[in-house]
């Protein structure tokens, strides 16, 4: 049977299709959001089907999740993206024990038991400080894509410290930083830094390895050594970061399906 | 062994008749180093101090009651079973029954120095203590700084000054002001004027009551000794603005800020101190703005 | 007269309380539709809540909704107001020991912004005042003393201080600073005795050493000599004794309360409902007679559901124990929208629900009660109560929502997540409520949504 599983997010929207009898994912796809989300979520399933060769007909289920799950009308059910995220990482890793999820606009740190079910969650969505919002602002003010962002963070030999709680205001800080000639690594570097302490004061005593992490941010090279700098233990980055919201909810979507271990396979995940 | 005290309201000299060596936290080189994963409504200061007492083997941190963050902060210091962390129940009003509550606490640390590996205060040796520290208390009042004719003189009124936060003295002279003033607790406004030893037969009695009638803090209530130290200094120094330095999350000296004002008809500039070490570039602005409205 | 137990929202309760007039609804003199406090007080919250539809009910959100009303008719008539600060439920228990005295608790004004949905613009005024939005939403009790608008300026302020909250204290020394005469009065930071100490048994399974129950004894002493100057009488160990036994009976009563809605197996009143009940521990409502019969109505009321199986929200709700008082009434109700029940809770006061002893001397009773307060001791203290009650009424996990600006919340709630968590692995969750929380609807929807997904799975499995 075929689920599919919408993650409605601030920034983007993800869509999968999980086939549960081969246990694999058909067909994954993302769009940016925006103000006609149940539009646009549906053009992402519509093109997903497409891509797999299926129809509308063949889908058992549809579970929404994220921030706008609540306008896709056409969902079947809704889920929050902490019991979302939780099932795709545990499908993707097993042995994870926390799950650390930076989006565009909100964090979270979800501490998992044994098979995967969520035993606690701490949230920040009301602070962009601890943010992928954080790293937009700075890659536009520096005019950079914000992926290249982590190329440069990579070349820094002491990152600067930002004391500002606010973006809005770190945004000055920043400038200020540069104007006083500290090198571009340094400053970018310190802010991955920030990011990550204040999702380190998100987790509090929270931590138990294996420490996951997920989420559009997950995929800046550089973020997860940041955040094992600040937790001090490894920090695993899972395979398709942006995606295990939309796993989750297609997994849960199909709530009989037993979670088997990965097949790596280039692009199998 | 060390002991680092997180308000200046517990006799130093206690702890040295003890035969440990006190020191303020505020001034540990190690403490508030570097940026502290904090969550929202945590005051950096307090958090500053239970992760201190937390990486200490051989040291030990005295807590107070004065403030919420504090004694909660004991409370997290403690969750996990650290054994070197005291709490000194700092009393607030200024009441015989008050006194009797700082007195016993005083006791109680007593208690706590012995298990520390401390010995038991003679009282020659404490007598010794309280002079030592009354000669170095009246020799730093007289080191009070002068401003310099075209130096605005300030009052720098408020909580604990770290080590990481000594530029602010640079970032003020730079702008123009001098601090003719310092109440901070690490300042001036935390040297108790000399014991009257020959008042009472116990030197113990003499630093119970040299202390706890001089305590001069936000935290009180009525928090009026505060107004009556600051008001002849104010006037004698000449202080024509006050900055207020605080930690972000300290609500006790956030809000005195409007009372200031009202009491002193003197401007008020609010420096927040949050989890990352030093002066900001925003403070210094600030300074330089505040300075350039008193010229 | 008796319908079967559901949530009105304020336009079904027009229609209600016709139906229960018709039915020979018979009130106090404080009675009256519910809608009518929309109209003369500018409530404009009530518009937005859901409240039990029983006479019991609407007797308990008069009874709240006119305090001010009853406060002033108070000082019309002559009785001596006294404001008791902080302090939740000792020093009420002295004032109304007294004839002619009325003992209320301005910190109360702290929903009153909620209630008039800021139109009363306190908040504003506080700012204006030297008290930002950094501080706790008690800051609303300053303009109120200023501008007299909602309870009348009391005769006497006593106000406790040392082991209390930041904010509040902060918000008080202001106050005095504006010309408001306060009796402080000292709480020592409550700790375990330690060896060579006499140790005093307090209420709720504590303990403290003497010398901390005497120093507490000495300062009720002097609040008591206050208090029987204001009321030009003595305020003596008989009258203080029987002050003591009324306050027990309203203490019995909520005992009883809240054993058997939160015992029950589904709720037969709801979380909203219960809260108020609650608070009328405090400084009883400003009416010591009247609470005993608003919470006699209100039992009366949950046993008959009970018996005839009758509840308001069903057995499949979650049972969740509440930590903290809510800024935002609305939030009770939201719980239970989301498929949550309240089984046990800590409103910050669970030392005014514990009865005080009757076999001590009346002030050294008091003071022990008074040191039993959970604000006062470590955190651990209140964090093992509510390990207990948890197991108790076994909830399926702890809700922690934290006050805007209350300086003991952050650490406070970090300490209780992981005491709860070692010792009973429950879920826990902890959420800000401000005075009005409709634009985290959304944000606040998500997290009870996730912990009943919690909840859930845990029960499949």
């Amino acid at each position: 049977m075929i689920y599919a599983g919408i993650d409605a997010g601030s920034r983007s929207i993800k869509a999968v299709l999980f086939d549960t009898d081969r246990a694999q994912v058909l067909v994954s796809g993302l769009a940016d959001q925006g103000v006609e989300q149940e539009r646009l979520a549906s053009e992402l399933f519509e093109k997903l089907l497409t891509e797999a060769g299926l129809e509308r007909l063949q889908i058992s289920g549809v579970a929404a999740t994220g921030y706008g799950r609540n306008a896709i009308r056409f969902a079947d059910t809704t889920i929050t993206e902490i019991t979302c995220h939780a099932r795709g990482v545990h499908r993707l890793a097993p042995d994870a024990r926390t799950v650390i999820e930076i989006g565009g606009q909100d964090s979270k740190v979800i501490a998992l038991e044994d098979g995967g079910r969520v035993r606690d969650f701490a949230m920040n969505d009301r602070c962009a400080a601890g943010t992928g919002r954080f790293l937009e602002m700075v890659a536009s003010r520096l005019d950079m894509d914000w992926q290249k962002l982590a190329e440069v963070a990579r070349q820094s030999k002491k990152p600067a410290l930002i004391s500002n709680m606010c973006v809005v205001f770190a945004e000055t800080e920043i400038i200020g930083l540069l104007a006083e000639g500290k090198p571009l690594p340094d400053v970018v570097a310190g802010v991955q830094n920030a990011i990550a302490t204040r999702v380190a004061a998100l987790a509090g005593r929270f931590i138990s390895p294996p420490v996951y992490f997920t989420g559009g941010v997950a995929l800046q090279p550089g973020m997860a050594r940041a955040l094992e700098e600040v937790l001090s233990c490894p920090v695993r980055v899972t395979p398709q970061p942006q995606f295990t919201g939309a796993l989750g909810a297609a997994l849960l979507a199909g709530k009989s399906f037993k979670a088997t271990p990965v097949l790596h396979q280039p692009g199998g995940w | 062994m060390r002991v680092f005290l997180t308000s200046p309201w517990i006799p130093e000299e206690w702890i040295r008749a003890h035969g440990l060596e006190p020191r303020g936290i505020w001034s540990a080189e190690e403490f508030r180093r570097g940026a502290l994963p904090l969550s929202a409504g945590l005051c950096a200061f307090a958090e500053a101090a239970v992760r201190f007492a937390g990486a200490q083997t051989d040291s030990a941190v005295i807590f107070t009651t004065s403030c919420d963050q504090l004694r909660r902060g004991f409370d997290a210091a403690t969750l996990h079973g650290q054994r070197r962390a005291f709490l000194f129940n700092l009393p607030a009003t200024q009441t015989p029954v008050a006194k009797q509550i700082y007195r016993a606490d005083l006791e109680r640390l007593g208690q706590f120095l012995l298990e520390l590996g401390g010995s038991a205060p003679r009282p020659e040796i404490l007598r010794r203590e309280m002079l030592q520290a009354d000669e170095a208390r009246r020799r730093l009042h007289e080191a009070a700084p002068v401003p310099a004719e075209n130096q605005v003189p300030l009052a720098l009124v408020g909580g604990p000054l770290s080590a990481v936060d000594r530029n602010l003295f640079n970032a003020i002279a730079t702008a123009g002001g001098c601090v003719a003033l310092n109440a901070t607790e690490s300042g001036e406004r935390s040297l108790c004027p000399a014991f009257d030893l020959n008042a009472c037969g116990d030197p113990f009695d003499a630093l119970v009551t040299g202390y706890f009638e001089n305590i001069v803090d936000v935290f009180q209530r009525p928090n009026t000794r505060l107004y009556s130290w600051l008001k002849p200094r104010l006037l004698s120094r000449r202080a024509r603005g006050i900055v207020l330095w605080h930690f972000t999350g300290c609500d006790l000296w956030r809000a005195e800020a409007q009372t200031l004002r009202e009491v002193f008809n003197l401007p008020v500039l609010l420096l927040e101190a949050d989890e990352t070490a030093g002066i900001s570039p925003r403070d210094v602005n600030r300074l330089q703005a505040f300075v350039e409205t008193l010229k | 007269m008796n319908a079967a137990p559901r949530k009105l929202n304020l336009s079904a309760w027009d229609d209600r309380y016709e139906q229960l007039r018709r039915n020979s609804l018979r009130e106090p003199a404080y009675g009256g539709p519910l809608r009518r406090h929309v109209e003369r007080e500018k409530d404009f919250r009530l518009e937005q809540l859901h409240f039990d539809n029983s006479s019991a009910a609407l007797r308990l959100w008069n009874f709240l909704l006119t305090e001010n009303e009853r406060l002033r008719q108070a000082r019309a008539s002559g009785e001596k107001i006294v404001g008791a600060m902080k302090d939740l439920g000792t020093v009420p228990v002295m004032a109304y020991s007294l004839p002619g005295v009325r003992a209320f608790y301005p910190d109360g004004a702290w929903w009153t912004p909620c209630l008039m949905e800021c139109s009363d613009n306190l908040l504003q005024q506080a700012e204006a005042m030297g008290i930002d939005a950094s501080f706790c939403p008690v800051r609303a009790m300053l303009p109120a003393f200023e501008n007299g608008e909602h309870f009348p300026k009391p005769d006497l302020l006593v106000c406790s201080t040392g082991a209390v909250c930041d904010d509040f204290s902060a918000i008080a020394q202001r106050l005095e600073h504006l010309g408001h005469s306060i009796f402080w009065w000292e709480m020592p930071r409550r700790r375990p005795p330690v060896s060579g100490e006499t140790a005093c048994e307090l209420p709720g399974n504590l303990s403290a050493p003497k010398i901390q129950v005497d120093c507490v004894r000495m300062e009720l002493q002097r609040v008591g000599k206050a208090l029987g100057e204001l009321a030009g009488k003595k305020l003596d160990e008989t009258l203080l004794a029987d002050g003591i036994r009324v306050a027990n009976r309203v203490r019995h009563l909520l005992a009883e309360l809240r054993q058997t809605v939160y015992a029950a197996p589904a709720a037969p009143l709801p979380a909203l409902e219960m809260l108020v009940a609650e608070m009328l521990a405090i400084h009883f409502c400003s009416d010591r007679k009247e609470t005993v019969a608003v919470l006699e109505e209100l039992l009366a009321e949950a046993q008959s559901r009970v018996r005839q199986n009758q509840f308001v929200v069903g057995a499949d709700a979650a049972r969740i124990f509440w930590v903290n008082p809510v800024a935002d009434l609305r939030a009770m109700n939201l719980l239970e929208d989301f498929g949550g029940r309240i089984c046990g809770t800590d409103f910050m006061f669970t030392h005014a629900l514990d009865l005080i002893p009757e076999n001590l001397p009346p002030l050294e009773a008091l003071a022990r009660a008074a040191l039993a307060d959970p604000m006062v001791g470590p955190t651990a203290d209140r964090a093992a109560r509510i390990v207990r009650e948890c197991r108790a009424v076994r909830a399926g996990a702890v809700v922690i929502s934290r006050i805007p600006g209350a300086s003991h919340c952050a650490r406070e709630g970090e300490i209780i997540r992981e005491i709860v968590r070692q010792q009973l692995d429950i879920p826990t969750i902890e959420f800000e409520i401000p005075p009005v929380c409709d634009a985290l609807l959304p944000t606040l929807g998500s997290r009870l949504q996730a912990l009943m997904e919690m909840l859930k799975a845990k029960t499949q499995n």
